[in-house]
């Protein structure tokens, strides 16, 4: 930490003290947080070396792959045209790209290499690269890597019941020690809090585990064997489970304590710690962990977080202390009363500001899986911020007057929020197995690439972005028995036959790497566009190469 | 909303354009049909120039198996030909060939507004097969770009469907 930020921590810490001011508090989250991050994103493969679908005379010395981010790799292999798969002889990772060195003894014909690699954020990524030696002998259209769907149930399990456990379970433990003035033995609310904290260990430990299997590819019965569990273990969110588990662990001890007036005040601090180290580390792996900025995402990541375990955790203890008409309770719901405002309002403006980052644009929330997550879950919330208000302002004025129906409406109110909780946190779950929509946008951003192949000529064309507006083309032109080829001139026609687009004539010039680029050119439309190139070899020879490419919406 | 008889009246424009324009908007050969072993007179109908920019050179490569080829000198056009080794040896009645004129250059000048044949004659070998095409692809250089006519079909497509095509010669089976 550098001596500003130190000068700045201590100034807020001085501030926090003395005035006891919200703000403070907020500023000390953030200036924790400003740590320099190294710029992050979810990993995609933004180039390859074959490129996609590349014919090669003979098999590859090395294969580059090159992500958007830094990556570590995890698997890969080599399925030949026999159905064999080989093991790459190594596989080197330096920052952003990963280098293969394919077994010697790959057969002609076309070869499948299937990569796994995990991104900075903690989540594997897998694809595939289809390229042919000699000449291709199999028409690869798509090809994506199974996953077991019993693990991937069993991981959606999971991580709801961590999110219980830690969420519900710390939020519960410590909104018990504030909140319940009345001593009830046994007390549901502590020993819920007790059972989500002992579910929500066990999620911690198994998730780790369940990342592991799921990074490798592999099947569910995989969790009997150690593989699964090392690679969980070299995962960037295993720092979430462990330090999850951990507050989960001491946050077990404290609810444990008995009620003693002296160890009271002290299992409070200790639980609003567990509950605020178990927040920070859901901030430490995870897609919103490395959204840009993160200087913002992250505490916002934060706040929001530990607003929602403090909300989530008031409830069953509120529901237990309206039991019946008791006078004593007016202090408990009034302590609750009163944050509950900010707690409540700080959860939604980090909310709000997460999703705006995460999504990119609004577009993406009905067009992409994350964004239905979030409309979904946008729609349970404002269903409980309803209940929330109408508890707030209509019910509890009531009890004051003591009508008799005012208590089992609130009851009721509260065990209605209580569901819509536990079911937010069922599709936050879920948010495990897609990309932020600001990913999917990058990952548009990707080039389209192909390989255009005949017996006079090749050509590896890349359209980057790959998708409709402002492109611009790259290509690389081999003769057909793969040698250098500098045509005199080359010609780009593109045609979008499905709308009627005729050929767009665009003139392509060399660069000094040996590649050939077009100016920078508008595709108005999705689909599959028709690519005819004319290469004129000398005054009196033409080469004309045609093929279909896809340009992404 | 067009009438039926506008849309009619369009599509009978656009095919009298279309037919017309193949005929004089490409370098074409005269005689576009010939049989092996026998003398052909090439007659390169050059009908425009570059957009409206005059052509100043016609360039013609010779196909392989068009052999013993004799350009006609132009009056106002100066001849030049490139003489090479063929991919092969031809016998003839007389003597055996391995080397001749592959490429013909008249340099001149021709306004887009006129029109003119640039000619030659050669023999046909007696081993092209009946049914294949013989492609001369014309290069006509203007004072201001150049027409490649070079663009050779791929197998199955109409020589319609490409923009400037090479001019063919269709071998066919010989009378007898």
């Amino acid at each position: 930490m550098t001596h500003f930020k130190m000068h700045l921590l201590k100034r807020t810490c001085v501030a926090l003290l003395q005035t006891g001011s919200r703000l403070g508090a907020i500023a000390l989250v953030f200036i924790l947080f400003a740590k320099s991050a190294p710029a992050l994103a979810h990993a995609s493969l933004l180039e390859t070396s074959p490129i996609q679908g590349a014919v090669l005379r003979t098999s590859p010395e090395t294969i580059h792959l090159r992500f958007n981010e830094s990556i570590a790799p995890l698997a890969f292999s080599f399925v030949q045209s026999d159905g064999t798969s080989l093991a790459p002889d190594s596989v080197e990772a330096q920052d952003r790209e990963v280098r293969i060195t394919p077994p010697h003894d790959l057969l002609n014909g076309t070869i499948l290499m299937n990569y796994r690699i995990v991104s900075a954020d903690g989540h594997p990524v897998s694809g595939v690269l289809v390229f042919s030696i000699g000449s291709p002998n199999r028409k690869i259209d798509s090809y994506a890597a199974r996953d077991d769907a019993r693990l991937t149930m069993l991981i959606w399990l999971m991580r709801w019941i961590f999110y219980c456990g830690l969420l519900g379970g710390l939020g519960g433990g410590f909104c018990h020690s504030w909140l319940s003035v009345v001593p009830q033995d046994p007390s549901t609310s502590r020993q819920l809090a007790k059972r989500l904290l002992e579910v929500g260990l066990v999620s911690s430990g198994m998730s780790i585990g369940l990342n592991g299997a799921d990074a490798l590819g592999l099947g569910i019965l995989s969790l009997f064997q150690s593989p699964a569990w090392l690679t969980g273990w070299q995962l960037s969110s295993r720092f979430t489970f462990v330090f999850a588990g951990f507050a989960m662990l001491i946050g077990r001890l404290l609810t444990a304590c008995p009620s003693h007036i002296v160890a009271k005040l002290w299992s409070r601090s200790g639980l609003f710690l567990c509950l605020a180290m178990g927040c920070y580390a859901l901030t430490l792996s995870g897609h919103a962990s490395t959204a840009q900025p993160q200087t913002v995402t992250r505490p916002a990541l934060f706040l929001h977080l530990l607003g929602v375990a403090l909300w989530i955790g008031a409830l069953p203890v509120l529901y237990e202390q309206h039991r019946d008409a008791n006078d004593h309770l007016q202090t408990g719901l009034s302590r609750f009363s009163n944050l509950a405002l900010p707690i409540v309002g700080f959860a939604l403006i980090a909310g709000l500001i997460l999703s705006r980052v995460q999504l990119g644009e609004i577009a993406s929330l009905l067009n992409t899986d994350y964004g239905r997550i979030l409309c979904a879950k946008v729609g349970l919330v404002t269903i409980l911020l309803a209940l929330a208000a109408a508890n707030r302002w209509l019910l509890v004025p009531r009890l004051k007057t003591q009508i008799p129906w005012a208590y089992l409406a609130l009851r009721r109110s509260i065990l209605g929020e209580i569901l819509g909780a536990v079911l937010i946190l069922a599709l936050v779950g879920l948010w495990r197995f897609t990309l932020p929509a600001r990913v999917v946008l990058e990952a548009q951003n990707e080039p389209a690439q192909m390989h255009i192949h005949s017996s006079q000529a090749m050509a590896d064309v890349t359209i980057s972005p790959g998708r409709q507006g402002r492109v611009k083309a790259r290509l690389f032109f081999q003769t057909g028995d793969f040698t250098p080829l500098n045509p005199m001139s080359a010609t780009l026609y593109a045609s979008h036959p499905q709308t009627g687009i005729e050929a767009m004539e665009i003139p392509l010039e060399p660069t000094s790497q040996g590649a050939w680029e077009s100016r920078i050119i508008v595709l108005p439309q999705a689909g599959d566009w028709h690519i005819r190139l004319d290469l004129l070899i000398d005054d009196f020879t033409k080469v004309i190469l045609e093929d279909d490419i896809k340009i992404q919406n | 909303m067009t009438s039926p008889f506008i849309r009619r009246a369009c599509a009978i424009v656009t095919l009298l354009t279309l037919t017309t324009s193949s005929a004089l908007a490409h370098a074409t050969l005269e005689v576009k049909q010939a049989s092996p072993n026998s003398s052909y007179k090439a007659i390169m109908r050059i009908g425009h120039g570059c957009g409206e920019s005059p052509t100043l050179k016609v360039r013609i490569r010779i196909p392989e198996g068009y052999i013993n080829v004799k350009p006609m000198p132009k009056a106002g056009w100066t001849l030049e030909t490139v003489r090479g080794p063929y991919a092969k040896t031809f016998g003839t009645e007389h003597a055996k060939l391995s080397e001749g004129v592959r490429e013909v250059i008249w340099t001149g000048r021709l306004l887009d507004a006129h029109y003119d044949e640039f000619i030659m004659t050669g023999t046909l070998a007696g081993d092209l097969e009946a049914g294949s095409t013989l492609y001369f692809p014309t290069v006509q250089e203007c004072e201001t770009g150049f027409n490649r006519w070079i663009e050779i079909p791929a197998a199955g497509k109409p020589a319609d469907d490409y923009k400037s095509p090479a001019p063919g010669l269709k071998i066919i089976a010989p009378n007898r």
